[in-house]
């Protein structure tokens, strides 16, 4: 009698059972679906694209400063007072980094220390290169009269900035890892001073064990900043509304 | 011994095909509710061979089982202690020795000394 009324009640109550574990079963998979694998899957296929695009946008920038350049020439060939104007352009335009540039300098090859992850008990970050220590970099050449400096082939400008983005550094936007190169044109002796001074931006690397190589160079190539920056907010003074 | 296996099959299809699922704040107190209810499910079938089954004691058992430890699991979640792993290592083992007990007496069914 037990048993009968016993495996009954048994059984219906696994048939509960069983409804909770299907319907939560099912609310699991939905969930991973929608958190993960879309997130995952989606994002990155979206991110692929956009990737593309931005690559086929800067191809055409290239190709259309390419056509400017060549307008501006065809104009101002035989007329003396538009060649005075594109002469004051491209003035503005070595200022504001829209040309490569070429000239005496000195490039400074940075890179992780190798003796990151081998040493315990310090930590581990003070072996890898920081946006910071590229900072100081930057302001030293800078400071010591560097006319132009890119790093990783990024043009710094007025708007530039050098950020940390988690295990790299992002440079006018532009995310970029080691091994760094910072180009500068300056005067390849003075620049080199302002970096290995006593107590300078060298010294203080090198007990970290960050490989640091300054080379003087005859030529130096600088890219042109081909980012955008746009006047939302500012007006020149005196002729706001 | 075969009915609650059919019952679990048949309530995991229909609860499976059924249009319902849990809201997602929801699913990790059922996912320790269904646990005890798991637990409370082998310890009923223990008691039917030992021949101790008592319908009330099961079926409160089952609810008030699937009921405390998901309150259990807020309280921790409150608290920000994972409660969840204490109750999945009562409901694993006890599930587990449950699991033992009916092992031994389908085994023992016809010598009933033999009691290893």
């Amino acid at each position: 009698m037990i048993k009968t009324k016993g495996a009954i009640g048994v059984t219906f109550i696994c048939i509960i059972l069983g409804i909770i574990i299907g319907i939560q079963a099912k609310t699991v998979r939905v969930q991973t679906s929608v958190y993960d694998l879309k997130r995952v899957s989606e994002l990155s296929a979206e991110l692929t694209i956009l990737e593309n695009e931005n690559r086929e946008l800067k191809s055409n920038l290239v190709d259309m400063q390419n056509k400017v350049a060549g307008y501006e020439k065809t104009i101002t060939d035989g007329n003396d007072s538009l060649q005075v104007i594109v002469k004051n352009l491209n003035d503005v335009k070595i200022e504001a980094g829209r040309v490569a540039l070429t000239g005496r300098g000195i490039t400074v090859t940075l890179n992780d220390s190798k003796k990151y992850g081998s040493t315990g008990g310090v930590d581990q970050n003070a072996f890898l290169i920081h946006a910071e220590d590229i900072l100081s970099i930057v302001n030293e050449l800078f400071s010591a009269g560097a006319e132009a400096i890119s790093i990783n082939g990024q043009r710094l400008v007025a708007n530039s900035s050098i950020r940390c983005a988690g295990s790299v550094v992002n440079v006018n936007g532009v995310k970029i890892a080691a091994p760094f190169v910072v180009s500068a044109i300056g005067d390849p002796d003075i620049l080199e001073a302002a970096l290995v001074f006593p107590g300078g931006v060298v010294d203080s690397l090198a007990p970290w064990g960050i490989e640091l190589t300054i080379k003087k160079q005859e030529t130096v190539e600088i890219p042109a900043y081909t980012g955008t920056v746009t006047f939302k907010e500012a007006k020149i003074v005196g002729t706001e509304e | 011994m075969a009915f609650p296996i059919v019952g679990i099959v048949i309530g995991v299809i229909i609860g499976y095909i059924s249009p319902y699922t849990f809201p997602s704040w929801a699913s990790q107190y059922v996912a320790i509710a269904i646990l005890a209810c798991a637990d409370t499910v082998l310890g009923g079938l223990v008691a039917i061979m030992e021949k101790k089954f008592h319908m009330g004691v099961f079926i409160t058992g089952f609810f008030t089982n699937a009921i405390l430890s998901a309150a259990l699991v807020w309280l921790g979640n409150q608290l920000s202690i994972d409660i969840s792993i204490a109750a999945v290592v009562v409901f694993g083992s006890r599930m587990f020795q449950n699991f033992a007990n009916i092992r031994r007496f389908i085994l023992n069914k016809h010598e009933k000394n033999d009691n290893i």
